[in-house]
């Protein structure tokens, strides 16, 4: 017997059951198609994101753990354009905090959202402040918007409104040591590539520390696959953040050092001035001030002239014709030949007639028997071109290139520059070449070249390789370096027979270059300037290269300053900037004076 | 015949064996309603824990932000040319170097040189996520009843 509508209980479940095989057949076939792997394929890049993960740029410290450059939180400010309800009201507080542009903010809110348009990006780099103060805002619009007392239509609101806290570089102290830490770049378009010959390149270190440990600081960044979907997160790698560095650069040092130079540099209308402070016995540099230099947290905005491989830190990149500091090494490497003693006299008649040129005394006139000592005191051209002849250009130019004249020292700051020297194995070297070399002219050094050369003479004959990196912290390892020897170009007893000599030079001639209490041995240097019509006689580079206390030297300084207005001569104008930095250096340095230095030792 | 006779009993009342499949069917309906439950739990938690995590990923990040801004402000406040500033306005003066008593310290070898480096480095499991809540619940099940445990 049949049940009642048994046959249609029957279709009911027979179409059901269809239905059911049907959907069955339709899952295995959709899991099974060619098309599967598409939609799997699909689904999966949905889930994820993919990203890089930079680690944090490591810091860079001075030699006693002061902040140099740091990281710092700023913003990006952007609009979920799809979540946005108030758009004026988000233009106006842009306005009012940020300082947007109305009208264009509001142009920018009011986008219409597409797929290609979910977000609009409306300002970057806003610091923490500013950012903290529309987050106060956010926070009072919604309480707003939750008083019953106002109507919600009516409550002004930021909905939409994405801030984006991210890392950027700092410099706290401001421009202090640029020239030496370089700068990092953060935004497109602020530097055009035609302003050096290299590309701009975003998140790149340039100059100096920066770009010379650019792979140290910045650390590996990781390409990861961010999931969106909360069931698939993982974990992201914990990345080391770039290494940390030490500099041997003293903050106090570097920040007299600058003041110093600046007020030398405006007092006597100088071009452009430059100072290195180095220690003789470890290489390392204590200062090293530029003037003018600009600030690294804003060298978009600033002189853009400094921002090329020249300009940038001169005391590296620059060369130029040194003049009469130069007779240090002539005079350091006659008396380590020994073809001539502090004693050996010169018969100065003022010219001295060489390859058809003739070359002069600094003031034109005939100086008379002149003592070695008395030619460095006096800084006789003549006597010096003399002293070069009897050593001969082979011994000479050996001798130059001991001292490393010609080539790079090797310092680890970026865009070190070297001139070629010519040679007597040059086609282009003449006679006369020897005679001009001898004083520091025909041919050209940078600063730190000269500096690192001279240091020589401070340290018992041995060039110790200038360096400014002291430390480098990575991994929570802190890991020193250790002062390399660069040359021995010369004996100790040389240096200490030069030293003297250069001492006794200040004395006899009652230099602006002495400090009270302190024995210090230099030599001032004017040159000529090269121009396509010959040397100018109106313009000149004034230098001095300096050290002490002469007993046992703690300290080096050079000084160059371009161009000055004020006086032609090195020994008016640089003397006194090497008085004025080594009265500070003593101090920061804890160096008593000479007297009661003796009385401690004893 | 004991059996034969149970069986005849059974299917003497019909409706005792459509009760028997509408238990076994509510029996299964019972298992899957169960099992999705489970399912749907485990999945859920899952989630917000993972969303706690991303949430905590955010947070430490912008605490490492903060810490180095932190840092940056600390310098810029010590900076050089502010605590010059600050010491000419507290009435502080440059030294001359003859106003200087220098005296020997036993032991004092002058300022010291920066020393970063942490006395123990801070060392992190190479996971701190927990595999439950990366696992599914079938991956989960997997592991802890089918695959024996290490040192079985």
């Amino acid at each position: 017997m049949k049940l009642p509508y048994y046959n249609r209980y029957l279709g009911i479940a027979i179409v059901l059951s269809l239905a059911g095989v049907l959907i069955l057949a339709q899952m295995v076939h959709i899991q099974t198609s060619a098309k599967a792997k598409y939609v799997t394929e699909y689904g999966e890049a949905q889930s994820y994101v993919p990203k890089t993960i930079f680690p944090e740029r490591g810091k860079i410290f001075d030699r006693q753990g002061s902040l140099l450059v740091g990281n710092q939180q700023l913003y990006e400010i952007g609009v979920n354009l799809v979540d946005v309800r108030d758009p004026e009201t988000i233009a106006r507080v842009l306005e009012s905090v940020v300082g947007l542009n109305y009208d264009d903010t509001l142009a920018k809110v009011k986008t219409e959202a597409s797929a290609d348009a979910a977000y609009v990006l409306l300002t970057d780099y806003i610091p923490a402040g500013k950012a903290d103060q529309i987050k106060d805002l956010m926070k009072t619009y919604k309480a707003m918007a939750d008083d019953p007392a106002y109507a919600k239509q009516t409550a002004p609101n930021l909905y939409g409104l994405i801030l984006t806290p991210h890392l950027q570089r700092s410099y706290p102290e401001g421009s202090l040591a640029s020239n030496i830490l370089g700068f990092y770049t953060l935004r497109k378009g602020e530097l055009s590539p035609t302003e050096d010959r290299h590309e701009i390149r975003v998140g790149n270190g340039y100059y100096g520390v920066e770009q010379n440990y650019n792979d140290l600081l910045a650390g590996n960044s990781v390409d990861i696959r961010a999931p969106v979907n909360p069931n698939l997160v993982d974990e992201i790698p914990e990345l080391p953040p770039g290494s940390d560095l030490v500099l041997t650069i003293d903050r106090e040092i570097q920040s007299s050092m600058e003041t110093v130079l600046d007020k030398h540099v405006k007092s006597s209308g100088a071009v452009s001035g430059t100072l290195i402070v180095l220690d003789p016995e470890t290489g390392e540099i204590l200062a090293m001030a530029n003037s003018p230099r600009l600030d690294p947290s804003h060298y978009w905005d600033q002189d853009k002239s400094l921002i090329n491989s020249f300009n940038y830190n001169r005391a590296v990149s620059y060369t130029y014709e040194p003049g009469s500091v130069f007779k240090v090494i002539t005079m350091a490497s006659a008396l380590d030949a020994g073809v001539v003693t502090p004693d050996t006299v010169f018969q100065d008649n003022g010219i001295w007639e060489v390859g058809g040129y003739t070359i002069y005394d600094w003031d034109g006139n005939a100086w008379g028997p002149q003592t070695m000592l008395g030619c460095m005191q006096h800084s006789l051209n003549v006597c010096l071109s003399w002293v070069a002849t009897e050593l001969g250009p082979k011994a000479f130019y050996e001798y130059l290139n001991r001292f490393g004249i010609g080539h790079t020292t090797g310092i680890d700051l970026a865009n070190e520059a070297s001139y070629p020297l010519r040679t007597p194995e040059d086609g282009i070297w003449s006679d006369v070449d020897l005679a001009t070399n001898s004083f520091g002219q025909g041919l050209s050094v940078t600063p730190i070249q000269l500096a690192t050369a001279i240091s020589a003479v401070a340290n018992d004959g041995v060039i110790m390789a200038p360096h400014v990196l002291k430390s480098m912290v990575s991994n929570g390892r802190q890991y020193n370096t250790t002062p390399q020897i660069l040359a021995n170009p010369i004996s100790a007893e040389t240096a200490h027979t030069l030293t003297a000599m250069l001492a006794v030079s200040l004395e006899s001639e009652s230099s602006d270059a002495l400090v009270e209490g302190y024995r210090v041995a230099g030599k001032t240097g004017t040159a000529e300037i090269p121009t396509p019509n010959g040397y100018s006689l109106n313009q000149t580079n004034a230098s001095f290269v300096g050290w002490g206390p002469v007993d046992d030297p703690k300290f080096l300084v050079y000084v160059w300053l371009e161009k000055p207005s004020a006086s032609i001569w090195g020994s008016v104008i640089a003397a006194p900037v090497f008085r004025d930095a080594v009265s500070q250096l003593v101090v920061l340095m804890n160096i008593p004076p000479d007297d009661i230095r003796a009385k401690l030792v004893k | 015949m004991m059996k034969k006779n149970w069986t005849q009993a059974y299917k003497i009342v019909p409706w005792r064996g459509q009760l028997q499949w509408l238990g076994i069917m509510a029996a299964a309906l019972l298992a899957i309603i169960l099992i999705a439950s489970i399912y749907l739990s485990v999945s859920s938690q899952a989630s917000i824990a993972g969303r706690g995590l991303q949430v905590q990923q955010r947070q430490k990040a912008n605490t490492m932000e903060s810490i180095a801004q932190l840092e940056t402000d600390l310098a810029r406040v010590t900076s050089s040319t502010e605590m010059r500033a600050r010491a000419k306005k507290l009435g502080f003066v440059n030294i001359d170097p003859g106003d200087f008593t220098y005296i020997i310290v036993p032991g004092y070898g002058g300022r010291p040189a920066a020393d970063l480096s942490p006395h123990t480095a801070a060392v992190l499991p190479p996971s701190v996520i927990k595999t439950a809540y990366t696992q599914s619940i079938w991956d989960w099940m997997y592991s802890s009843f089918v695959q024996p445990a290490y040192g079985d």
